[in-house]
């Protein structure tokens, strides 16, 4: 049998993190009711001249600079025209002439080792709107909120073999751009989306073959999934004859794991490109790009370095971190409140992940106070509290946003240290509880548990585990007598 | 009395751009000339995104984005004063576009005094447009000596009127595929796909001479044709620009109009060297976006 290599290239649409739209003041938030963020600009009404958004240039410079790329001296905006109702204008805003930046480049790492992958470029664009298709009904209504949010597409050459080579790539791209804070890079949200150009060839071969794009994979499961379909129909296809390969786009269809061609017209789509006179071209001078680099918060490489080495932070516990963003400010903005480095990502991993999880969140979306988070770490370190009762205070905070110091004090839950008080506890228990005590005396350690729960509880779950063990072992030895 | 182009937004007045497609489309907002003027305004439906000659013209000062130099043919006639500030000086906040590289709201009026007086008025950056001067200020007063005159010829006087019409046409194309009958606007009855809905909202809605430029406008776009006529008049309207030696001059005089005025009875005649003039005058003054007084 024949020896065939899949040669792929990307195209990765990263929603800009900026509070408004590309060339109007609506916001570009996620989520809100269909239509809420819209205004004559973005719905396309006449008599709204394009007024480019700053911060979106300064979020482009940025994944520029993350990306090793070359930015353009002067770099300019296009129309690419084509009807259709998402998009109200008629024309997109897009770079084609001059875009923000080329010949990018990242290294990624697999199991089978180092590669760079080089980009042909990265531009400035508008997202389109979102049609919602009414089965019931039979209508399609348009959602216009998404409607000139700004996105930038990452065009990368044909660089790829492997579906592990793009999901390093794309998670490589991920930490990147999310640090420098130019996207929160959500696959599931839509504010990181990838479409794969995939075509097949013989091992050894110079001509590439005949290419397909995928589209609609909204995970990176999906992704590798849709790249091993995908390939594997082609190799079908040259082996066997029985289809013929046409250069189409195809809709991936997760649920069934199959892609579809969206047939598209025979003739292609003339986009009639042309400079858009609306705004005019942006010098992208020295002094701004510098200004943008000096600005730019740590990536994560070099924070798990600073974890690991200057914090003596766990290897599995930096990787934790740093591999979302979001963790990682928690953890920035929680030690810059309680400096105990350590006992800060063991909360953050141990606790917070856990309810987290519970309430159906991750990494990227769990949220907490920062300073209540750190001041409750502080007060189960300085021993106020003990860990079960900071770990229910913690719930506390994130359902309700309450103090830590209030509430420990409003409901009197400050940690039982007073030896009287525990010793008198594990006197009652002890007579209560005979048997288990007679058990543990005659070598059964797992009695002790037993003992420990009721005492515990007895001490309204607030006392220093610690010290009620110590004094547990102690009458049961013989307590002084 | 000062008269406002029906392409010019009044928050709640129908702005039709003299059109169809937007007969009841009532304005969201008020333009920022509309804001700056801060007086009753009447309005004035011209032809059709200013591709038609307007019918008539309102007795007072007029406010309009006359591109095509319809309006100023009229002018004209009437031995009225046009004119026409030096692109990016006013804002078009509000103006319904038509060629965005030439969109420049202008003053009709009886004389240059009036006509600056309103400019000094209206013009001035405004952030809510994305290309303009920074600083731009109008004011007239009368020159303290004669001028001195000199005959020039212009060098790529021919090239005018076609690298005009290619940028032009080009350019309203793009605004004018916003108007699709899906969101705002007329829209056709008795459609079953969306393709129908396009075709025949445009269709009924549509002027020729609108018409005429989208389909003239997608031809030069068009893959086939681009490098042959947009790029092309792209690059010619660099070379017209750099060719008006406003370095050596500080007043280029032209003749505005080849015909003279249609006289009761008479045929309207046309002199060919007077056209060409007449067209670096208008639509020159638009390509390398100086100003203009007629």
């Amino acid at each position: 049998m024949k020896q065939y290599e899949v040669v792929m290239g990307l195209e990765v649409h990263v929603e800009l993190a900026t509070q408004s739209k590309l060339f109007c003041s609506c916001s570009a938030k996620f989520g809100a009711a269909a239509n809420e963020h819209v205004c004559p600009a973005c719905a396309g009404m006449p008599g709204m001249p394009a007024v480019l958004n700053k911060r979106a240039v300064e979020l482009g410079i940025a994944a520029a600079l993350v990306t090793n790329s070359e930015i353009t001296p002067v770099m300019t905006f296009d129309k690419k025209n084509y009807f259709y109702p998402d998009l109200p204008t008629g024309y997109q805003i897009t770079q084609i002439n001059a875009p923000i930046c080329r010949n990018g480049r990242l290294e990624i790492e697999t199991g089978a080792g180092k590669k760079t992958i080089t980009l042909k470029q990265i531009h400035i664009e508008e997202d389109a709107g979102k049609l919602v298709h009414d089965a019931r009904t039979g209508t399609t209504l348009v959602d216009f909120n998404r409607t000139s949010v700004p996105l930038i597409e990452i065009v990368s050459n044909p660089d790829f073999r492997t579906a592990e080579e793009v999901v390093a790539y794309l998670e490589k791209l991920r930490s990147l751009l999310s640090f420098a804070g130019v996207s929160d890079c959500k696959m599931q949200e839509g504010s990181m989306r990838c479409d794969v150009n995939i075509s097949v060839r013989e091992a050894g071969s110079g001509v590439l073959g005949t290419r397909t794009e995928i589209k609609n994979m909204n995970s990176l499961k999906a992704i590798a999934a849709a790249i091993a379909f995908e390939a594997q129909r082609h190799i079908d296809a040259l082996e066997t004859g029985r289809e013929t390969l046409v250069q189409e786009t195809r809709r991936w269809d997760d649920a069934l794991g199959e892609s579809f061609s969206m047939r598209e017209k025979e003739n292609a789509t003339d986009y009639r490109y042309f400079p858009n006179p609306e705004i005019l071209p942006v010098r992208l001078d020295g002094a701004w790009i510098e200004q943008i680099r000096s600005a730019l918060p740590e990536p994560a490489r070099e924070k798990f370095l600073r974890m690991t080495g200057e914090l003596g932070l766990p290897e599995v516990d930096s990787r934790i971190i740093t591999g979302s963003k979001n963790l990682s400010d928690i953890f920035d903005r929680t030690l810059a409140s309680y400096g105990n480095p350590r006992e800060v990502v063991n909360w953050i991993i141990v606790e917070l992940l856990a309810i987290a999880k519970g309430d159906n969140k991750g990494e990227d979306d769990v949220s907490v106070d920062c300073v209540k988070f750190a001041k409750l770490i502080e007060l189960v370190d300085g021993k106020t509290i003990n860990r079960s009762v900071g770990k229910k205070i913690l719930q506390k905070i994130l359902q309700d946003g309450v103090d830590p110091e209030a509430y420990v004090a409003e409901n009197n839950l400050g940690l039982v240290s007073d030896t009287g008080l525990i010793d008198r506890a594990v006197q009652t228990v002890l007579s209560e509880n005979e048997k288990s005590a007679a058990e543990v005396r005659g070598g059964n350690e797992k009695a002790v548990g037993f003992l420990m729960g009721k005492l515990m509880k007895s001490l309204g779950g607030k006392a220093d585990p610690k010290l009620v063990n110590e004094r547990l072992r102690y009458w049961l030895t013989g307590g002084g007598l | 009395m000062v008269y406002l182009d029906d392409s010019i937004l009044q928050a709640g007045k129908i702005a039709s751009a003299g059109s169809k497609m937007l007969r009841n489309f009532a304005a969201p907002f008020d333009a920022e000339v509309v804001t700056r003027l801060n007086e009753p305004c009447e309005r004035a439906v011209l032809g059709e995104f200013g591709l038609e000659p307007p019918k008539s013209l309102p007795d007072g000062v007029l406010l309009c984005n006359d591109v095509f130099g319809h309006v100023r043919t009229v002018v004209a006639e009437r031995g009225l004063c046009s004119l026409r500030p030096t692109y990016g000086t006013v804002s078009r906040y509000g103006l319904i576009p038509t060629a965005c590289s030439m969109d420049q709201i202008g003053v009709v009026c009886r004389t240059p005094a009036e006509g600056f007086s309103l400019l000094a008025r209206i013009a001035g950056h405004d952030e809510k447009d994305g290309a303009m001067f920074p600083d731009a200020r109008y004011s007239y007063e009368k020159p303290a000596q004669a001028p001195r005159l000199h005959r020039e010829a212009l060098p790529y006087a021919d090239l005018v009127e076609p690298v005009f019409h290619i940028l032009a046409y080009a350019e309203i194309s793009g605004n004018l595929s916003r108007y699709d009958g899906v969101k705002f606007g007329y829209r056709a009855e008795n459609y079953k796909t969306l393709e129908e809905l396009y075709t025949k909202t445009r269709t009924e809605a549509f002027g020729f001479e609108t018409k005429l430029a989208a389909v003239m406008g997608c031809l030069a776009l068009s893959q086939d044709h681009y490098a042959a006529l947009y790029d092309k008049a792209l690059r010619a309207r660099r070379l017209i620009r750099d060719s008006l030696r406003f370095d050596l001059y500080d007043v280029l005089v032209l003749p505005v109009e080849s015909r003279l005025p249609v006289l009761a009875g008479l045929p309207s005649l046309t002199f060919r060297g007077v056209q060409l003039a007449a067209g670096v005058k208008n639509e020159g003054a638009l390509l390398a976006a100086w100003e203009a007084l007629s």
